[in-house]
């Protein structure tokens, strides 16, 4: 009977009284639309007006809090980054390997096949920086003027032993940044 | 789908099952388990993990309600990673159940797909178990599970997940064909990279070639730690 009680007490009060550690690392949350800056509200109907209900995630990290609106748009996901105050960061869009131009994906295979022994990419997002005019007539005109492009590439690749990285390319396909990617544990999952 | 649709959709068959079927073997009780890994290099991890059942009731013994041990299950794995997302395993298993005490071998093939907001995970086991006194038992076994962020577009250290998963095991012993299938839907709380803990429920059915069927539903308690 007092095993009984013991695994009754377990169940009913695991939540709360397990003084679990947490790590503090990048989190983000969904919030409400009425929640996000109307400055970041109002660019986003300005240049993409045909999104009906973009999804808004409020994101904590070192850098502080930033805002994210997710849509599906032209059958590509976007992802438009604004500060806390709603102003425009940059705006990212997954692309497959053959929407890259094709001197820049060659330049960008030519570095993997330098740095690594074997790679697979898992996905890529051009990144569109500028003044949120910029990014706005980028959108709506096609205007490239002030618009610095970017290729964020995440994929597999194997030096010693294979692991996940994210390497930034400019618009030309010319190496900038890699930083190996903390994979989520998967215990609970394989065991 | 939307994540809702998944979360219905493993819901209805654990409830559409557990009423589907009337005269059957049917008892219910508590399952916590405890899992620890240790990772030993940046592709290899060692797991150890204590399974213990408790039954509360048994429709066969309906005038007695009982509090009594089942079974208690301790196993080890030894996993290596062939690139991010797939990897072997070895285990080994000891059983601690009234005169039915057994060892197993298990072998493992995990692969994890990755989409925007969640992750599968197909998990591939034979394995052979040993008990004294009775044939050697040989299974294959295949548990496809979904982990679905609840808060959030991922899944972040403090948020809650439904993980979901279906598994059949198809045995064989002494000439005599076996299968046995799983379901499990729980609520899990994302503490940390290295804790994470699920509550659930873990519903069971065999029994459906060779003997009377039976049907095994759990109150499963799942704390996960990983360093």
């Amino acid at each position: 009977m007092k095993k009984n009680v013991l695994y009754l007490l377990i169940f009913l009060f695991a939540g709360s009284s397990f003084s679990l550690a947490q790590e503090k690392i990048e989190r983000e949350v969904k919030v409400k639309p009425s929640e996000v800056p109307i400055s970041a509200r109002s660019w986003l109907k300005d240049s993409f007006e045909k999104v009906k209900k973009p999804k808004w995630f409020l994101e904590f990290s070192q850098e502080g809090k930033a805002y994210e609106a997710k849509f599906w748009w032209e059958e590509h996901y976007h992802s438009v980054k604004f500060d806390s105050l709603g102003n425009l960061k940059d705006v990212e869009i997954e692309i497959s390997a053959e929407e890259m131009p094709i001197e820049s994906w060659a330049n960008v295979q030519s570095y993997f096949k330098g740095e690594f022994v074997d790679y697979s990419v898992q996905k890529i997002q051009r990144q569109i920086i500028g003044s949120e005019s910029d990014v706005e007539d980028f959108f709506d005109e096609g205007e490239k003027e002030g618009i610095t492009l970017r290729y964020e590439i995440v994929f597999d690749g194997k030096k010693d032993n294979w692991q996940v990285w994210e390497a930034l390319f400019d618009e030309n396909g010319s190496f900038m940044t890699l930083i190996r990617v903390q994979t989520k544990p998967v215990d609970h999952l394989i065991f | 789908m939307k994540r809702g649709n998944w979360i219905l959709l493993f819901c209805f068959l654990i409830i559409g099952e557990a009423f589907s079927q009337s005269n059957q073997t049917f008892f219910t009780g508590l399952f916590p388990e405890v899992s620890i890994t240790k990772g030993i290099s940046p592709t290899q991890k060692i797991n150890f993990k204590i399974e213990n059942q408790e039954i509360i009731f048994d429709n066969r013994d309906i005038e007695n309600p009982q509090y009594s041990h089942y079974r208690t299950d301790i196993m080890g794995f030894f996993d290596q990673s062939l690139r991010p997302g797939i990897s072997v395993a070895l285990g080994v298993f000891h059983r601690f159940q009234e005169g039915e005490d057994g060892n197993r071998i298990i072998q493992q093939l995990a692969i994890l797909q990755k989409s925007r907001n969640l992750r599968i995970n197909h998990r591939f086991r034979t394995d052979q178990t040993f008990t004294r006194n009775e044939p050697l038992e040989l299974r294959f076994r295949y548990r496809l599970s979904l982990e679905i962020p609840l808060q959030g577009a991922e899944l972040d250290p403090g948020e809650f997940y439904f993980l979901g998963s279906a598994e059949s095991i198809f045995s064989q012993k002494g000439g005599d064909f076996e299968i046995e299938n799983r379901l499990v839907t729980s609520l899990g709380k994302f503490f940390s990279r290295k804790e994470r803990m699920e509550w659930g429920i873990d519903y069971r059915t065999d029994g459906y070639i060779q003997d009377g069927f039976r049907t095994r539903l759990w109150a499963k308690i799942s704390y996960f730690y990983n360093f």
